[in-house]
């Protein structure tokens, strides 16, 4: 930070210093200086002179304008903890549905193995485990729309636990 | 008026970064061999029909998927289905701004879309 600072101030005094130096130019009369002198259009030799001014401006222009980024990033950069926390939860939320899209082809046998187990009808005769399979059924389709293994795996131990089959 | 420059470059950066966590989830899962087709995301205008309230003026959210042969429409909308059920992203995508949801095979050019407003739930 210091340092860009330092080039900065160096920078900005230099273009004060040309500019003021150009300001100030005086041509002598000797034979070398008139050559030039004949040879120089004077327009394109005043041109010559504001591109230079021009080209230090601009490069002062983007050195201010880095610092100031530089500013701005070191101001963010104190909640960085914060946001890197968020942004893994963020990864999360994307990586679970490539984790669902990889799964889709167990999910589907798991959920074609679990349907057949927990079908209501395979209980005519105790209504309470009929319910259960009811219930689990409707729960089954749901996590099947979504492809979700997770659920279809706590559904199977739900199976296993309640319905005994 | 300045409050309202800074706003909109929030916004922007948020909508920048939602999609750039897609796709380089996408490429990792399919680099590690988790997902058998490549998927990239980008930002459309959408379907202009499935506008709302926070809509932005670029609201579709479209995601190419490409693989060795054709992807047919059906695993076009499961991939579809699978963020859908996602209530979080679903939340994350209106507060972004998006409105319609589109996944579009890269080879065959099939797809569906939907409006996202249509599956939050509650």
């Amino acid at each position: 930070m210091k340092k860009l600072k330092v080039i900065l101030i160096i920078i900005c005094s230099s273009f004060f210093i040309s500019s003021n130096s150009n300001d100030s130019i005086s041509i002598d009369n000797s034979d070398s200086t008139s050559i030039l002198k004949e040879n120089i259009n004077p327009e394109e030799y005043s041109v010559e002179n504001n591109e230079s001014k021009s080209i230090w401006l601009y490069i002062s222009l983007i050195l201010i304008i880095l610092l100031f980024l530089k500013k701005y990033k070191n101001r963010s950069d104190r909640g960085t903890n914060n946001r890197n926390e968020e942004d893994k939860e963020d990864d999360d939320d994307w990586s679970e549905v490539f984790i669902t899209l990889g799964n889709k082809d167990k999910a589907k046998k798991l959920y074609d193995k679990l349907i057949r187990k927990a079908h209501p009808d395979r209980f005519p005769n105790d209504e309470e485990k009929r319910k259960i399979a009811e219930k689990i059924t409707q729960e089954l389709g749901g996590a099947i729309k979504a492809f979700h293994l997770t659920k279809l795996q706590k559904l199977e131990k739900r199976i296993n636990n309640e319905l005994n089959v | 008026m300045w409050h309202r420059i800074v706003d909109w470059f929030g916004d922007f950066t948020d909508r920048v970064r939602f999609v750039r966590e897609f796709n380089i989830n996408a490429k990792r899962a399919f680099e590690n061999g988790t997902v058998p087709f490549f998927l990239k995301a980008k930002v459309t205008l959408g379907n202009r029909r499935n506008r709302h309230s926070n809509s932005k003026f670029f609201g579709g959210f479209r995601i190419f998927a490409s693989t060795g042969g054709s992807l047919q429409l059906e695993q076009c909308k499961v991939i579809g289905m699978i963020i859908i059920s996602n209530q979080k992203l679903v939340r994350r995508m209106i507060t972004n701004g998006f409105h319609s949801l589109e996944v579009f095979s890269n080879n065959s050019g099939d797809g569906f879309h939907t409006a996202i407003t249509n599956l939050l739930e509650g």
